[in-house]
């Protein structure tokens, strides 16, 4: 059980943990979710709205939010970024047609005060699939390189197959202990 | 990380009571069924604030509940296999009888899931779950979503690992005498809420 393991290794830390899942409508948020929490994934359908999963244990939680990508959904994205401690932003990496948009949106992201200096775990997603940019493909498309203000990690998976995910949330995790 | 006073999810004992891996629900209700004393009724509640994006979805048709919970599901998390879902909320009586397997007990951990719909916007969603036993609160929970997108569909799921076995309560003494009572408040206005009496066969 992924999320249980992930919440066994905050437990030196804060006794709540909030991460948040964003990124465009489609590029893998709630599969990633999902199979992280080693549950089925075949009959995911776009998220009109949010999707909680808390884990508790003893005195601990893990709270992790994934909030729909659509384009009419991400004005609201701003009214979940309250006492988050670290982000997690999904890219469909066999999409080039769409990476700009993410781009932007990611941009967008780290310029919000409520999310200033918060980790962030860039997920390359879909590498299962033909013709997936590579994590320095994208790094370079996006600028992360130029980031400074926060910790920040770009991690290759498919969140369909389930390689990578738990490798990246590693990462995450001893950024926010 | 977070500051002390920051609103944030949390679980507080009411007790020193042990933990039971109790399985939950509630139900969405319709507001003329609550009985509050200002009156309001949920949908003009929380139409009438203002909403700090845009988007206000279609008018509620007749007889539309602006809150609903769509779907419950109560699971064993090793094997994923339901134990208990329900699925048609809109016509069961507000105090409702849970039947759960005894081997519900001897899970190490579970999961409870639900689905829910919000017509409107909500500003501050948060759930708050008691369960008593022989009318004793030996277990408070309290979640707060905070805001609700118009129009949307949401799920929690929240995973509740068992005590040891030496604390658990035993089933005999928890059938029929366990009620878990679940409310969803947007702020202090009541939306829906659920008392489910657990029994364990």
């Amino acid at each position: 059980m992924g999320l249980l393991n992930i919440l066994r290794m905050f437990r030196k830390a804060d006794r709540q943990v909030r991460i948040l899942f964003l990124g465009l409508d489609n590029a893998g948020k709630t599969t990633a979710l999902q199979s992280l929490a080693d549950e089925q994934i075949d009959n995911i359908t776009p998220t009109q709205g949010f999707n909680v999963k808390t884990v508790r244990h003893a005195n601990y939680q893990l709270h992790v939010w994934d909030i729909g990508g659509q384009r009419t959904i991400r004005p609201y994205w701003r009214n979940y970024f309250g006492n988050t401690d670290a982000l997690v932003y999904v890219i469909d990496a066999a999409d080039e047609r769409r990476l700009e948009e993410s781009g932007l949106e990611l941009n967008s992201l780290l310029e919000e005060e409520k999310l200033a200096g918060l980790p962030m775990l860039v997920f390359a997603n879909k590498q299962d699939l033909a013709g997936a940019q590579t994590p320095d493909a994208i790094a370079t498309s996006l600028h992360l390189n130029a980031i400074r203000d926060r910790p920040w990690h770009i991690q290759p998976c498919s969140a369909k197959t389930g390689e990578g995910l738990q490798e990246g949330m590693e990462w995450l995790v001893r950024q926010v202990h | 990380m977070r500051s002390p006073t920051s609103p944030s999810p949390k679980s507080s004992p009411a007790s020193s009571a042990p933990a039971s891996p109790f399985a939950s629900c509630i139900a969405g209700v319709r507001p003329g069924i609550i009985s509050r004393p200002s009156g309001s009724v949920t949908s003009a509640a929380a139409s009438s604030r203002a909403a700090p994006a845009p988007a206000t979805s279609a008018p509620l048709p007749p007889g539309e509940d602006a809150f609903k919970i769509i779907n419950i599901r109560i699971r064993d998390l090793e094997t994923k296999a339901p134990f208990w879902t329900c699925r048609d909320w809109s016509n069961i009586k507000r105090t409702t009888e849970m039947h759960l397997p005894r081997k519900l007990l001897q899970c190490s951990s579970v999961a409870r899931e639900f689905t829910f719909s919000s017509h409107n916007v909500l500003e501050n969603l948060r759930l708050q779950q008691t369960v008593y036993l022989h009318d004793q609160p030996i277990e408070e929970w309290n979640f707060e979503f905070g805001f609700v997108i118009p129009g949307s569909t949401n799920t929690w799921e929240s995973v509740v690992l068992a005590a040891a076995p030496e604390e658990m309560i035993p089933a005999e003494i928890i059938s029929g005498n366990m009620v878990i009572d679940t409310a969803f408040y947007d702020g202090s206005a009541l939306l829906a809420r659920k008392r489910l009496t657990v029994f364990y066969e």
